[in-house]
């Protein structure tokens, strides 16, 4: 009898429950509720499901004390140049083998490819000039580099360069550029930043038309534009073979990136390569998502997700995402005046990325002043030349900082 | 803590996404003015072929207006109307709706097709 119970009390003293009790146990059960939390959101709410479903879930796995799902300690440390190989093998289990997806680079780009099968560049081509939307777009990025060394700089958090560069890169609204440059800049950050990144791309809705309106006047925000040219298929070929060779020959880092959104599209485009498109943009980019988000959700453990740092980056996040996109629709609205009235300076707004939703808000703003202007496909130029945009400024940031 | 450093990156950074974009939107344009080009000048070629042609046809296509298409009992007229301005629309004018009848096995035809296609 005595051995039964202190078999019972040895499996009770291993059991999560017991180690809830440990000093600093409360963390694991307000990082199990967070996980809820964000389970809730993308359940109920349908923020950003695909993504936040499995990440949640992975926080949930993560952080039950004593499942060491995740052996982050391998990948992220002080003095660790690269991550303990040895030890990944030997030790390391489903969510390590998964991480390493991130940790190399390999599911953004992969991402990125899937993205590019979906993505129609005709609005874009049609209408070149989108392309200065969706760099004006990208000044919410380098804004927010300085503002997080500002704030540095007045010592109420200490961010690195490599940090605040991270942090920024949520300006872009682009979620896999955001894992990708965080991995490479501040691994230690990715779980916050991948959670402040997916969270803002779901309240685009919430948070660009307030911007909008209050730049904007009604006057502008009723103009009708002209109808976009037809473009043809060659064009539409060339396209992504023209924008990787100068892209990647300017900024070699944003190669990689921009390379497997052009494939994608490419493949798209060609329209020979059928199946292994299909693939590209279903199969394969399906599983990818559940391996990103998961692996991100497994790093988000307490003591690197509950502190000042992840309100300052959710904070900072804010900042990056509205400050996109005023600077896009300011920039619209300097077209607007330059072509005397052409231009709708709310399809600025779609710069930031975040394809197709912040153009499809622009599309809604204009159409709560003119319920027969249709701005959509107008938008659309300057959204996918936010995420050739926010490729490139990720290029930039790993090419100074890398 | 020096900030200069951090200044010149955001600058930079900032400059360089707008000197990248505006190459691109460069090439872009002038791509775009080029096919332009090359279409308004293609067009310009067949419409010259066909203008002689055209003219001594002309009564005869009027004489032989199209008929009206068998439409099968049920088929309401909007679906009717929808086939016509589709076949329309991708044909540019050149085919005519003869009939309209409900095929049995279109779906799964269309299904057999789709999956056997790429093979």
């Amino acid at each position: 009898m005595t051995q039964f119970i202190d078999t019972l009390v040895g499996i009770f003293q291993s059991s999560g429950f017991a180690r809830f009790g440990e000093p600093g146990g409360y963390l694991y059960a307000i990082m199990i509720c967070v996980g809820c939390f964000l389970l809730y959101l993308a359940i109920v709410k349908e923020f950003e499901p695909l993504i936040l479903l499995p990440m949640a879930f992975g926080m949930i796995l993560a952080n039950l004390p004593g499942s060491g799902i995740i052996h982050m300690q391998y990948f992220v440390g002080d003095g660790l140049e690269h991550p303990m190989w040895v030890e990944i093998l030997n030790n390391g289990g489903l969510a390590d083998m998964l991480y390493m997806g991130v940790k190399l680079g390999i599911y953004p780009p992969l991402i990125f490819l899937g993205i590019g099968t979906m993505t129609d560049f005709a609005p874009l081509i049609s209408n070149p000039k989108s392309l200065l939307l969706g760099a004006a777009a990208q000044f919410g990025i380098f804004g927010t580099y300085m503002g997080a060394r500002l704030l540095t700089a007045t010592g109420l958090v200490d961010f690195t360069q490599k940090q605040s560069a991270a942090i920024a890169i949520i300006g872009g609204a682009d979620g896999p550029t955001a894992i990708f440059v965080t991995s490479r800049l501040a691994p230690e950050l990715l779980g916050s930043i991948a959670v402040a990144a997916y969270s803002y791309m779901a309240l685009v809705p919430v948070i660009q038309p307030p911007i909008m309106k209050a730049l904007t006047s009604k006057k502008e925000r009723s103009v009708v534009m002209k109808q976009l040219r037809t473009v043809s298929k060659t064009e539409k070929i060339i396209f992504p073979i023209m924008v990787t060779i100068v892209v990647s020959l300017i900024v070699p880092d944003a190669a990689v990136l921009v390379g497997m959104l052009m494939l994608g599209n490419l493949m798209k485009e060609c329209g020979v390569v059928d199946r292994i498109q299909k693939t590209a943009g279903n199969e394969l980019m399906n599983i990818i998502t559940i391996f990103l988000a998961l692996s991100v959700g497994c790093t988000t453990s307490a003591n690197t997700f509950l502190n000042t740092r992840t309100l300052f980056i959710i904070v900072l996040g804010l900042i990056a995402f509205s400050f996109g996109t005023a600077a896009g629709v300011l920039c619209g609205k300097v077209m607007y005046k330059l072509t005397g009235g052409q231009v709708n300076p709310l399809i600025g707004s779609a710069g930031v990325s975040a394809v197709p939703m912040a153009a499809r808000v622009s599309q809604k703003v204009g159409q709560s002043e003119n319920p027969s202007n249709f701005l959509l496909m107008h938008a659309m130029g300057p959204n996918v030349a936010g995420v050739i945009g926010s490729a490139v400024a990720a290029g930039i940031l790993i090419n100074i900082f890398g | 803590m020096d900030l200069g450093f951090d200044v010149v990156v955001t600058i930079t950074g900032i400059v360089l996404v707008f000197l990248i974009l505006i190459l691109l939107m460069a090439i872009i344009t002038l791509e775009g003015k080029i096919f332009d080009s090359m279409g308004t000048k293609k067009k310009a070629a067949k419409e010259a072929a066909k203008a002689p042609a055209a003219k001594p046809a002309a009564p005869v296509q009027q004489a032989a207006a199209a008929p009206a298409p068998q439409v099968e009992e049920g088929i309401p007229g909007d679906v009717v109307a929808a086939i016509m301005a589709a076949i329309h629309a991708m044909g540019n004018g050149k085919y005519t709706l003869k009939a309209v009848r409900r095929s049995k096995n279109g779906w799964g035809n269309a299904g057999v097709n789709d999956t056997t296609a790429p093979f």
